[in-house]
């Protein structure tokens, strides 16, 4: 047996429930007779809060508790939120910010909460919320990505939060003023809200000693410390669990303050709270993600080959540091800067901005899609600039494949990759030799047509350790716990058909267990495209561990030397008996054996794995109206190996689709007073299902080094190459009328204005 | 208060109401049917798609006052007994969820255009959907499930490597 | 959202005598309604659902008028009209999507008047007349703006009547996220005339495009619609789209429209 598994494209165990309305999840499993959350939130983006006055709202109907940043102490709650800084170039650190969980003598952003009312029901806790009179006196409200304006935060003097830098600027800039062609592209990377369809939303419960804490999350072990930090109590006193989570894409990943407020608020009261925003609560509330602005600037020597690379980057923060916001444009953007590409003089500076909006964090990709639309941005920009084939002047510079592995200028060393043949395949799979001709029908019809590519190369994060644990019940079934979390990408089927490959137990005998910090005791949650990879190393070392005991187990009571185990059945030499994992563990129990009833075993990664693969749109633009339709969208990847290739084609599409939402739908309007315009989905463009064609899907693996399955991970690949793909596929289009493709999104009204520009060019 | 007797999934049902109380919080709240969800506070996303008297609605905006007398049928509705609806089955067999948010209301969609149009183009269906949200699968495969459901070809899955995986 | 008490009259008179009461609001299909309460923009004390008024409902055609109850669905606007007033009917197959059509009335639409909306630019498009529980108003009189029409307080749509045109379409630009018309052209051509009359532009609100409707009376084509345009100053300028884009649109739908409907 391979320990990539059997590749097959299984029908997910888990959609059962979820055809039939029986998913269970955060708002379907609140405890009968919960009480009702809600939160009073900031109107305005920014102002000084005067004390706010509860008195009278906790005398209306229904009301058990009303908490504002001054009853926190009493509920014994901290009103800081926790935040991790990266190091500016200068060696010190970048700017702590106070992130209170309830707005402390100031409010930063409409959405802001500002105090929490917990009723019987939730119109109740809604007519207290409107009941409550919060007295701001206004400030000007800073909401472009620059330093300056009014300041924030008083330790983040012009508004900066960090001043990030790596990368030798000296020898970049001497490599660039000897190059033969310099080429300088601004790309603007649109901030978007993250959506999922589930917005978020919690459940706490306290029976006196113990807290339980519920919400739509990526993982339970970092909120239950956190939760246990904030609130005073001992680890072992917060049970966190994860039910089924309607999407996450990083921003469930995340704590959030309502989630201190509510379990402190169930603490004091001694009974179970719901909470479940709106998706207009939602939208103001939920981190956003991307909003940077990158000047790039590539030098090429003669032949056109790479010299130098510099990127000067604002990215915007939000109102206040989110857990995870300083390093995403920063170290996490370091990790994929130079691409595919044979590298060496790279230079990177990245200021963080604050500004009165909401905070902002990782979204599905975190720092790669932004680092990678970056460049192919800018690589796209070059070739037209100078007159190169944009497929040739990628190969010119490739990491050839006789160079890994290949430790990249700033930050990572690739195992493998192939990208020659992969663009190879793309080309093919998109019919490049067709497109002239598809370009003269488009003409003919009025309509301009242009064609992308982006080559992008991911990163996979998170933690590199992870825990599997088996367990053989008396019921027949075997327990695998894990330590990540499904947000619907259909882990309980790609965990259990694994195991069932490794192990001959029928995947019908599987139970996945995930999302519960007492049934399992440490985890690294989903996100950066690690789950299937590391969850199934842990596996399989479980699984070895097991097999090996049970080995031993049967040399004991056989007296046997060289028991063997086909991934299916034991041979016992000299005996015909052929137990099965199952039979053992049965065996095991007569003979009380517990100790071979449960197995487990921690993992950690040497290394990290590198999806790459090429994306080809073709843009189809109504220069009447500005609509851009994505008339052809070709993707071929290099997972690695592929454990269940329907599953991860999934990610692809979905991933692909939130990347040209971000460049063709999406967009984030804030006035210039702070308040969100696009705060409904009446005015939040959603991508639709006719926004979207077909995507073309074809792997051609190489697999990975670095981990015994020989997986990529296919979670956030789709977004990273899919903004480049979009945007470049605008700028040839544009080209044909002799004009540059406006910034992203390319809605129809920007798309219209920016042809304008060709009657105003031609007169 | 507000008297209501309707049928849900073919149960009658008699209920007590507030005036506002949303047909969708009737199904969540008072019957405990969780599987039509809320995704929107605008009718925009389609989460909470139930048919009523056979024609498909948006359950958050409909109140359960204006359901009295009516055949209400719901996602726990769909499948016989241990059979799944044909629809059901194919967004299964085709990868046609994620998530599974918004899955319900997409089902309950498609089952309404099936209905009127039994055998859909793939443009026909993206074009059905205007008024049903997905964020994890681009469409793609939800597209394909209902191809299939309506028993047409569907377009092959494209996962393909020339290296044997 | 506040409560309110209910009331599902079955007929016209006892309607109207509910609605008397000021704080008594009518509801039709609700889905701007609902939204709007759930914001708590609207507060009525009682609501009194039209939908369940025999007379105000279903397509009936007599001679060249097609007369539609005013608590008719799109949906069956859509359906049953399609046979009598292709055009009129594809209209209403474009407002909202599936599930909002199968509760959405064409009284509720005209009644509310969002300047978006698809439904005003067919009254006015084809000079239809809206009756209600008291009178007969020409749509020329009844659309008074952004979210404002002749109906007095209480004053109940009970149906309108078309008068169905020789050729007819709707080409509506939608806005990309709530899919209401960021611009839309209702054209007709009748025995007398052409009208054209266009909704989602104007910050007054459903407009007739008369410079147009002079020129295509002329000639039926598109063609004839060249160097024509509208002045942007009055169009609505929006995040979605500033007045010289929607007024660009105006003519750009229009000509689709006149394409369409040949």
């Amino acid at each position: 047996m391979e320990k990539f598994g059997k590749a097959q494209p299984v029908a997910r165990f888990e959609d059962h429930r979820f055809v039939t309305g029986h998913g269970r999840y955060i708002d379907d499993i609140a405890p009968e007779g919960a009480l009702h959350a809600v939160f009073v939130r900031s109107q305005v983006a920014h102002g000084t809060l005067a004390p706010v006055d509860l008195t009278d709202v906790r005398e209306m109907d229904g009301v058990r508790l009303a908490v504002a940043a001054e009853d926190l102490d009493e509920l014994g709650v901290r009103n800081s939120m926790k935040a991790t800084v990266v190091k500016n170039r200068d060696g010190t650190k970048g700017v702590k910010t106070l992130r209170p969980i309830l707005a402390t003598g100031r409010v930063r952003f409409v959405g802001e909460p500002i105090a929490l009312i917990v009723a019987d029901t939730l119109a109740q806790a809604k007519d207290a919320a409107e009941a409550v009179f919060a007295e701001i006196d206004d400030l000007p409200a800073k909401v472009d990505i620059a330093p300056g304006g009014e300041t924030l935060h008083e330790n983040a003097p012009e508004n900066v939060a960090f001043t990030w830098g790596k990368g030798d600027e000296d020898t970049v800039k001497s490599a660039i003023a000897g190059a033969a062609h310099v080429v300088h592209t601004r790309v603007v990377d649109n901030r978007i809200i993250v959506n999922s369809m589930e917005p978020r939303g919690c459940v706490a419960d306290w029976d006196g000693e113990r807290l339980h804490f519920g919400f739509g999350g990526q993982g339970v072990w970092g909120t239950r410390d956190e939760l246990a930090k904030m609130l005073d109590l001992k680890k072992k006193q917060v049970h966190v669990t994860n039910p089924d989570v309607g999407g996450g894409f990083g921003m469930k990943g995340m704590d959030y303050p309502e989630y201190f407020s509510i379990a402190g608020a169930a603490r004091a009261l001694g009974r179970p709270i719901r909470w479940m925003s709106e998706r207009t609560e939602a939208m103001l509330s939920d981190n956003g993600g991307r909003d940077l602005i990158s000047d790039t600037t590539l030098a090429f020597d003669a032949d056109f080959r790479l010299v130098a690379y510099h990127v000067e980057t604002v990215c915007n923060l939000g109102a206040y540091n989110s857990q995870y916001a300083q390093p995403i444009q920063t170290d996490l953007f370091l990790k994929v800067a130079t691409g595919v590409y044979d590298l060496r003089t790279v230079s990177l500076n990245c200021r963080g901005i604050y500004t009165n909006t909401t905070q902002i964090d990782a979204y599905r990709g975190a720092g790669r899609p932004e680092a990678i639309f970056a460049l192919e941005r800018s690589m796209d920009n070059a070739a037209r600039t100078l007159g190169v084939d944009p497929l040739d002047l990628r190969r010119r510079n490739f990491i050839k494949p006789d160079q890994f592995p290949y430790k990249t200028a700033l930050a990572e060393t690739y195992d493998v990759g192939d990208f020659e043949r992969v663009l190879d395949r793309v080309a093919r799979e998109a019919d490049l030799a067709g497109f002239a001709a598809r370009r003269a029908a488009s003409e003919a019809k009025g309509k301009l047509r242009g064609q992308g590519l982006c080559y992008y190369i991911e990163s996979i994060l998170g933690d590199k350790e992870e825990t599997s644990a088996i367990e053989y019940g008396d019921n027949g079934k075997v327990r695998l716990y894990v330590g990540t979390q499904s947000n619907g990408q259909g882990h309980e089927t790609v965990y259990a058909t694994f195991l069932s490959d490794q192990t001959g137990i029928p995947v019908e005998a599987i139970e996945i267990v995930q999302g519960d910090s007492d049934l399992i005791k440490e985890g690294g949650g989903t996100g950066g495209s690690r789950s299937v990879t590391v969850q199934n190393t842990a596996t399989l070392a479980t699984v070895e561990t097991m097999t090996r005991a049970f080995q031993s187990y049967l040399a004991e009571k056989t007296g046997e030397d060289g028991i063997e185990f086909d991934d299916e059945r034991f041979r016992i030499p000299g005996s015909n008996e052929t137990p099965t994992m199952l039979d053992v563990a049965a065996m095991a129990r007569a003979d009380g054996r517990e100790d071979l009833l449960r197995f487990q075993e921690k993992i950690e990664l040497e290394s990290r794995s590198f999806p790459n693969g090429a994306h080809i749109a073709e843009v189809e633009i109504d220069p009447e109206t500005g609509l851009v339709s994505v008339d052809r969208y070709t993707v071929t990847d290099d997972f690695g190996n592929l454990i269940n290739p329907m599953l991860a084609e999934g990610q692809v599409h979905g991933g692909v689709a939130q990347g040209i939402g971000q460049a063709l739908t999406e967009r984030v309007v804030y006035d210039g007073e702070g308040q969100l315009l696009t705060a409904t989905f009446m005015d939040y463009a959603m991508p639709r299902a006719y926004d979207l064609p077909m995507i073309g899907f074809t792997t051609e693996p190489v697999p990975s080094t670095t981990n015994p399955m020989g997986m990529k991970g296919c979670g956030e690949a789709g977004t990273v190459g899919a903004l480049a793909a979009i945007a470049n596929a605008m700028a040839d289009a544009f080209s044909t009328r002799g004009l540059d493709a406006p910034d992203m999104p390319f809605t129809p009204e920007r798309v219209w204005q920016a042809l304008q520009q060709e009657a105003i060019a031609a007169e | 208060m507000e008297s209501l007797s309707l049928t849900v999934n073919g149960k009658p049902v008699s209920a007590e109401v507030e005036g506002r109380t949303l047909l969708v919080q009737l199904l969540r709240e008072t019957l405990g049917m969780t599987g039509t969800h809320v995704g929107c506070d605008t009718s925009q996303c389609g989460a909470c798609l139930v048919h009523v008297n056979g024609d498909v609605v948006k359950a958050c905006t409909m109140f359960a006052f204006e359901a009295d007398g009516a055949e209400v049928t719901t996602i726990e509705g769909m499948a016989d007994g241990d059979d799944l609806h044909p629809i059901q089955e194919a967004f299964r067999t085709h990868h046609g969820l994620q998530c599974g948010f918004c899955t319900p209301g997409m089902i309950m969609s498609a089952a309404a255009l099936l209905k009127e149009n039994p055998k859909p183009t793939e443009a026909e269906i993206r074009h059905h959907l205007e008024g049903n949200i997905c964020r994890c699968t681009g469409y793609h495969n939800i597209v394909r499930a209902i191809l299939a459901a309506s028993g047409q070809p569907v377009p092959e899955r494209t996962a393909t490597a020339t290296a044997d995986a | 959202m506040y409560d309110f008490n209910v009331a599902r009259p079955g007929s016209i008179d006892e309607a109207v005598k509910l609605l008397s009461d000021e704080d008594a609001q009518a509801l039709g299909g609700g889905q701007t309604l609902i939204p709007t309460m759930k914001q708590r923009l609207a507060a009525p004390e009682l609501l009194v659902s039209l939908t369940n008024i025999p007379e105000m409902q279903g397509v009936c055609r007599d001679g060249d008028t097609l007369s539609i109850g005013g608590a008719t669905p799109h949906a069956v606007v859509a359906r049953d009209a399609a046979a009598h007033f292709p055009g009129l009917a594809a209209l209403a197959g474009q407002i909202g999507d599936p599930a909002v059509r199968n509760r959405g009335t064409l009284g509720g639409s005209l009644a509310n008047n969002d300047p978006s909306a698809c439904y005003p630019a067919a009254a006015l498009g084809t000079g239809a007349t809206i009756v209600t529980n008291t009178r007969r108003i020409a749509s020329e009189d009844f659309f008074q703006g952004m979210f404002d029409t002749a109906l007095d307080e209480g004053e109940i749509i009970v149906s309108v009547d078309f008068p169905i045109a020789e050729v007819s379409a709707y080409a509506k630009f939608a806005q990309p996220a709530s899919r209401f018309a960021l611009v839309g052209a209702f054209v007709a051509r009748y025995a007398d005339g052409v009208r054209v009359a266009i909704t989602g532009a104007s910050e007054t609100g459903v407009f007739r495009w008369t410079e147009a409707e002079e020129a295509l009376s002329q000639d039926f084509s598109h063609e004839a619609l060249d160097g024509l345009s509208v002045d942007s100053d009055g169009m609505i300028g929006d995040i979605h789209g500033a007045p010289t884009y929607r007024a660009h649109l105006v003519s750009v739908m229009t000509r689709r429209a006149v394409a369409a409907a040949i």
